[in-house]
């Protein structure tokens, strides 16, 4: 008998829900900000997680943020607006088995109608420029259908992954959803490669906003929006302190490109700036 | 975990070549010629998403299209002599993401190999990959034949240009085939059946490098074409092996004076042996040398 991959609280019986697809160090730490933000906001349940057991090498931990990690996967359930939030580590091993166990708890124990998976894309612009949220759906219908829900909305028209790259673990789940034949898609943040090794609160905010109206979840904004205004803030500082690192923004929010050396000066001085102030 | 097969030809004790990509590409490079030249015909794949990674997302007007996930198919072609299925997967199967067989995948892809094979009547395996060793890229490439079974050892002394591991200097123990063309051969010996690898020799200065050699796939042919009693065309993989060396002879001018002479010791050598003319520290610094060139080209990129 094959063995269930996953444990679930049976304490709550979801009748109708939409499921977000988080992941753990992601870029710009979309996946982690959106759900710590949703669960800071919202009464939350522990609905149950997925067993790491073959999904990982298993044979050390990584260290992020200082902190020795461990492969989390967890299903959280907000009962305002029927919501349940996946958080996850991408797997090293047997994928496929791993994304038709969060698809199974999505069916089974959530009876999700949608499926949502979230990301951050390194971008070589400001960050001060407005964020899209870029779409990608599983079917013509749905693309339609997220495409009414924001105007800053755009849909990637074409996109073939290049040779030598593989595609990631959204589209491999989006493909998957549509072999079941559920509705879903993937919501895309740019987020400046200068904080992308960091929190970025703005494209949080962005992925927000949209679920905000799609599954009219009722959140404030007041924290998430002092946290953009602090981070620009710092960054302001930093500008005028540094010209070389101003002359490197002014650059990007052009749309002129900065050197190799250009770059990674900007992402160590943006980075240390960061961590200084959290600490 | 499932096998698709779409065509049931009647097959005749069909022999099997089973290949993955590896060093110099020397399997799937011996597969994909015999392939085409004796014109098999697809009839079936193991259903990938199992085994392998997606390699290819295709998105138009929003949504997605396709997800392609590598190749793992099966191919069946028939020739005066003898019925002859083809397996060709265009990468090796592992538990992780290791570019080589690893893990319980691994095992399980062989037998679901062999499974089809069996069902239509396969009486023998081939696989093939490369054998590194202490040979220039100016040599022919010999072929190593390593079966499964002692019946089969007399029978592969008698082909030219082929050696058995005790006709090679150290090569008696010790010596591991790794990958899913050494996996293969045992899951094979495990069920009775009987299984053969082999190997053109690669030179070991070029086992880390980007590109095929054609050079030890074509030996390989020459061996399997004897055995199989199939006539074959060289000349597109000539045309190959003839661009490889090219790009083998730019390296070679661009490596200093020390290096390249250790390189010319291997071709005074004629000897297949992992002892030859060339030390392990020899080895190395020809190894990092190419390694510099690589670099520095992708720098100047």
């Amino acid at each position: 008998m094959k063995k269930q991959r996953y444990k679930i609280n049976e304490d709550y019986p979801i009748e109708h829900s939409t499921l977000i697809v988080c992941w753990n160090q992601d870029v710009g730490y979309i996946g982690q900000g959106i759900s710590e933000y949703i669960n800071a906001e919202l009464h939350a349940y522990h609905l149950g997680q997925i067993e790491p057991d073959g999904f990982y090498a298993m044979d050390s931990v990584a260290v992020d943020n200082n902190l020795a990690q461990f492969p989390e996967n967890r299903f959280t359930y907000y009962p305002q607006g029927n919501l349940v939030i996946f958080t996850g580590t991408h797997p090293d091993r047997q994928w496929y088995d791993f994304l038709s166990t969060i698809l199974d708890v999505a069916q089974k124990h959530c009876a999700a109608s949608q499926i949502y998976t979230t990301g951050g894309m390194i971008s070589v612009t400001g960050h001060i420029t407005p964020r899209e949220l870029i779409t990608v759906a599983n079917s013509a219908e749905m693309s339609y259908d997220l495409a009414q829900y924001d105007p800053v909305t755009r849909a990637i028209e074409y996109y073939e992954t290049p040779p030598g790259r593989r595609p990631t673990t959204n589209a491999y789940l989006l493909w998957m959803t549509q072999r079941r034949n559920l509705d879903a898609g993937c919501l895309w943040i740019p987020v400046p490669f200068y904080l992308a090794p960091g929190d970025d609160p703005q494209a949080v905010r962005r992925i927000l906003d949209f679920l905000a109206l799609k599954i009219n979840l009722k959140i404030d904004f007041g924290r998430i929006n002092d946290e953009i205004s602090e981070q620009n803030e710092k960054i302001a500082r930093l500008r005028e302190k540094d010209m070389e690192i101003d002359n490197a923004i002014s650059a990007l929010e052009s749309n002129l490109s900065i050197s190799g050396n250009e770059s990674q000066k900007l992402i160590n001085a943006i980075q240390e700036t960061l961590k200084k102030s959290d600490e | 975990m499932r096998t698709r097969i779409t065509k049931k030809p009647k097959l005749n004790s069909p022999d099997l070549i089973a290949c993955w990509p590896g060093i110099g590409n020397v399997g799937i490079i011996v597969a994909e010629t015999l392939r085409r030249q004796l014109q098999a015909k697809e009839m079936g794949y193991i259903e990938p998403w199992d085994f392998f990674y997606p390699d290819k997302v295709t998105i138009q007007d929003g949504h997605l299209i396709s997800l392609e996930f590598p190749r793992s198919n099966f191919y069946y072609a028939r020739t005066d002599k003898r019925d002859i299925l083809f397996f060709l997967a265009d990468e090796q199967s592992s538990d992780g993401y290791s570019r080589y067989a690893e893990g319980t995948k691994a095992y399980q892809m062989a037998n679901m190999v062999l499974d089809v094979a069996q069902k239509f009547g396969c009486r023998r395996v081939y696989t093939s990959g490369a054998a590194v060793t202490q040979v220039h890229h100016g040599a022919r490439s010999k072929v190593w034949a390593v079966p499964n079974a002692k019946h089969m050892l007399s029978e592969f002394k008698k082909y030219p240009n082929t050696v058995i591991m005790s006709d090679i200097e150290d090569k008696v123990d010790n010596v591991r085939i790794t990958g899913m063309n050494g996996v293969m051969l045992g899951v094979a010996k495990n069920r009775g059946l009987a299984g053969i690898c082999l190997m053109g020799e690669v030179p070991v200065y070029l086992q880390g490098l980007p590109f095929a050699y054609p050079r030890a796939a074509k030996s390989v042919i020459e061996v399997l074409s004897t055995i199989l009693d199939v006539d074959i065309d060289f000349t597109r993989l000539n045309r190959l092996a003839a661009r490889t060396e090219k790009e083998i002879e730019r390296l070679y001018k661009h490596l200093p004076k020390a290096t390249k002479q250790l390189i010319d010791k291997l071709a005074k050598s004629s000897e297949p042996a992992d002892t030859g003319p060339i030390t392990e520290d020899d080895k190395k610094q020809i190894l990092d040398e190419i390694d510099r060139f690589f670099k520095k080209e992708s720098e100047d990129d």
